[in-house]
C-alpha cells in the first residue's frame, strides 16, 4: 500500500444516550487544491483501510473526500462480530455523523460547490441513499451493489443516483436493483442503473481477492468518476 | 396529489392530517405545497418525545407544525427574508448569537428560526431563550413551550446543549429589543452569560447579523415606568403600538437580510473574571457587526 494522502480527523461532536462523543472520520483533500466534495460511506465492516483508499483515490482524481466513522471505531471482516450488527441508518448518531461530514466538506476551503456527492459499496451504498433522504446538500449518489432498501424505508429525495450492479451478482442482482430504482424514482430521485458485464457481488473490493475483478472494478470506478463530475 | 402521501413523524399528526384533508380542499395549492414542505421537513427532525407527545421542555412538534405555516408565509412573502450562510451552522450543539431589535414582536428570532428550518440541511428546530417575564403571561407561556422556547436559565441551556440542540440567544436582551429608532444598528451592551455557557459546554458560536428588524416597528420611546406596572422590563411606544392595539404587533413590510457567520470556537475557564470573558464576547460582537454591515450593503432600501 502506498502512503496515505489524507488524515484521520475529528468531524465534530454527537450526542448519544450516554453523553457526547466526538465523531471521527478520514479526510483526503485534492492535490490539485480545490474540488467537488464527496462523502464516502462505509458498509458493515466499518471505516476500513479500503474505505480510506477510496478517499485517497478520489482525492487523486481532484475530489475532496470525507468518510465519517459511523461504527465508532469498530472494523472487521465479519460485520456482526465487528459492529454487533449492520450500521443502523436511522440511528440519530449515524445521521449526526453524516451531517458532520457534509458540514466538514462544505465548510472546507478545498471544496467547491454548494452540494456534495455520496458514494458507497454494498451497505455503504444504501447508507448513501439514506443520507441523501436526510440531508439535501447531497446532490448525487453512487451506489455500488447496495439494493437492500425497502419501500417503507424510502422517504422523498431529490437526487441523481448511479446504481452499479454486477451482471452475475448473486446478492443484489440486476432485477433487485431495477426494483429499487423504480422505488427511488417514485420518491423523486433520478436513477441510472449500470450493469457491469461478467462481474459478481463485491467486484470493487480489493480487500477481498475472491470477489475482486480488476477489469470490472476499473470500468466501474471510471463510470463513477464520470458521473460525479457531470452531476456535481 | 392527496395529502396522505407525505410522511409525518408522529402518528397523532398523521390522524390530524387525514381530518385536515377535507379542509385542505378549501385552501389554494401553493399553500398546500408549503404545508407539505413543512411536514416533509418536520419529518426529518429527530425529537425525543414522551408518551404525551412533548419533549422534556414541553415542545410539541404537532403544535409547532401548525404555527409554522403562518411563520413560513411571513418569511417567504411578507418579510421576504434573504438568508445567507445557513450551511455554516455546524450539526450538533450550537449557540446562535445575533443582534436584537423589534420593539413589539421578536420577528428577528422567528425569522432566524425559520431560516434554519426552511433552508438548513438537514432542517433543525431552533430553541429560543425567553425572558422570565414571558413565562408569566397566561396562555402565551404554554404556547411558547409547545413551540420549543424555554426560559433562559443556565440549567435549561446546558441541558438543551447536552441534547445537541441549537439555541438562539440575543445577548443584548431588552436593551437591544426596545431601542428607539435613532439607535438602530447600534449594538448595545452584551450580556456575558452566553460566553460562560459556551466555555462550560464547549459549544461553537455562530454569529448572526440581522438587518430589517431594526426598522420593522420604529420605536419612539420606552416608557419603563409603565412597563414596571405590568412586571415587564420595558414598554415600547412605536408608530403603531399601543395606538392600534394588537395590530401594533404587525411589522412594516421591510425586507430582512440575515447573514450567518463562520462558527467561532472558544476555550477557557467559564468562571473567569468579567473582563476576561468580555474580551471573548467582543470577538463575537465584532463578527456580528461585520455581518450586519454585509447585510446593509446587500439591501438597496428598507423594502428591497
Amino acid at each position: 500500500m502506498i502512503g496515505r494522502s489524507g488524515t484521520d480527523v475529528v468531524l465534530g461532536d454527537a450526542t448519544h444516550g450516554d453523553g457526547s462523543r466526538s465523531i471521527a472520520g478520514y479526510r483526503a483533500l485534492p492535490a490539485s487544491g480545490r474540488g467537488r466534495g464527496v462523502l464516502v460511506l462505509h458498509g458493515a465492516a466499518g471505516l476500513t483501510e479500503g474505505v480510506r483508499d477510496t478517499c485517497d483515490r478520489l482525492a487523486r482524481e481532484g475530489f475532496a473526500a470525507v468518510a465519517p466513522d459511523l461504527a465508532r471505531g469498530r472494523t472487521g471482516p465479519d460485520p456482526v462480530e465487528a459492529t454487533g450488527r449492520a450500521v443502523d441508518a436511522a440511528a440519530e448518531c449515524v445521521l449526526a455523523a453524516i451531517d458532520a461530514a457534509v458540514h466538514e466538506l462544505l465548510c472546507n476551503d478545498a471544496t467547491e460547490g454548494a452540494q456534495v456527492g455520496a458514494l458507497g459499496f454494498g451497505d455503504g451504498g444504501v447508507l448513501a441513499l439514506r443520507a441523501a433522504m436526510h440531508n439535501r446538500r447531497i446532490g448525487a449518489v453512487v451506489d455500488f451493489y447496495g439494493a437492500d432498501l425497502e419501500a417503507a424505508d424510502i422517504s422523498p429525495l431529490d437526487v441523481e443516483v448511479l446504481a452499479v450492479v454486477g451482471e452475475k451478482d448473486e446478492l443484489a442482482s440486476e432485477a433487485r436493483m431495477r426494483g429499487l430504482a423504480t422505488r427511488l424514482e417514485s420518491a423523486g430521485a433520478r436513477v441510472h442503473v449500470r450493469v457491469q458485464p461478467g462481474a459478481g457481488h463485491g467486484f470493487m473490493d480489493e480487500e477481498r481477492a475472491d470477489r475482486f475483478d480488476a477489469v470490472a472494478a476499473a470500468e466501474g470506478w471510471n463510470a463513477a468518476l464520470a458521473y460525479l463530475r457531470s452531476e456535481l | 396529489m392527496s395529502a396522505g402521501n407525505v410522511p409525518v413523524p408522529v402518528s397523532r399528526s398523521r390522524k390530524r392530517r387525514a381530518d385536515g384533508s377535507r379542509l385542505g380542499n378549501l385552501i389554494s395549492s401553493p399553500l398546500r405545497g408549503l404545508i407539505e414542505e413543512i411536514d416533509e421537513r418536520t419529518s426529518r427532525i429527530p425529537t425525543r418525545l414522551n408518551e404525551y407527545g412533548y419533549d422534556p421542555f414541553g415542545f410539541d412538534p404537532s403544535v409547532a407544525r401548525i404555527s409554522m405555516v403562518p411563520m413560513a408565509l411571513v418569511y417567504r412573502y411578507y418579510l421576504r427574508v434573504a438568508a445567507r450562510g445557513v450551511e455554516r451552522i455546524p450539526p450538533g450543539r450550537v449557540l446562535l448569537i445575533a443582534n436584537h431589535a423589534g420593539n413589539t414582536f421578536a420577528w428577528d428570532g422567528a425569522m432566524v428560526a425559520n431560516a434554519v428550518f426552511l433552508e438548513g440541511e438537514p432542517p433543525r428546530m431552533v430553541r429560543g431563550m425567553g425572558e422570565y417575564f414571558l413565562s408569566t403571561i397566561p396562555f402565551f407561556n404554554v404556547m411558547m413551550q409547545r413551540l420549543g422556547s424555554v426560559v433562559g436559565t443556565p440549567e435549561n441551556c446546558v441541558q438543551l446543549l447536552e441534547n445537541g440542540e441549537a439555541i438562539m440567544a440575543f445577548p443584548e436582551g431588552q436593551r437591544g429589543f426596545v431601542k428607539t429608532f435613532d439607535q438602530r444598528y447600534q449594538l448595545q451592551r452584551f450580556g456575558l452569560g452566553f460566553m460562560r455557557l459556551a466555555l462550560e459546554t464547549q459549544t461553537p458560536i455562530v454569529p448572526i447579523g440581522i438587518v430589517g428588524a431594526e426598522e420593522q416597528s420604529p420605536g419612539l420611546l420606552n416608557l419603563r415606568s409603565v412597563g414596571r406596572l405590568i412586571g415587564s422590563p420595558a414598554f415600547p411606544i412605536t408608530l403603531t403600538f399601543p395606538l392600534l392595539g394588537p395590530a401594533g404587533f404587525i411589522p412594516l413590510p421591510v425586507k430582512f437580510h440575515i447573514h450567518f457567520g463562520k462558527p467561532l470556537y472558544f476555550e477557557g475557564d467559564p468562571s473567569e473574571d468579567d473582563a476576561q470573558i468580555e474580551k471573548k464576547v467582543d470577538v463575537v460582537k465584532d463578527a456580528i457587526r461585520a455581518l450586519i454591515d454585509e447585510g446593509l450593503a446587500d439591501r438597496k432600501s428598507w423594502f428591497t
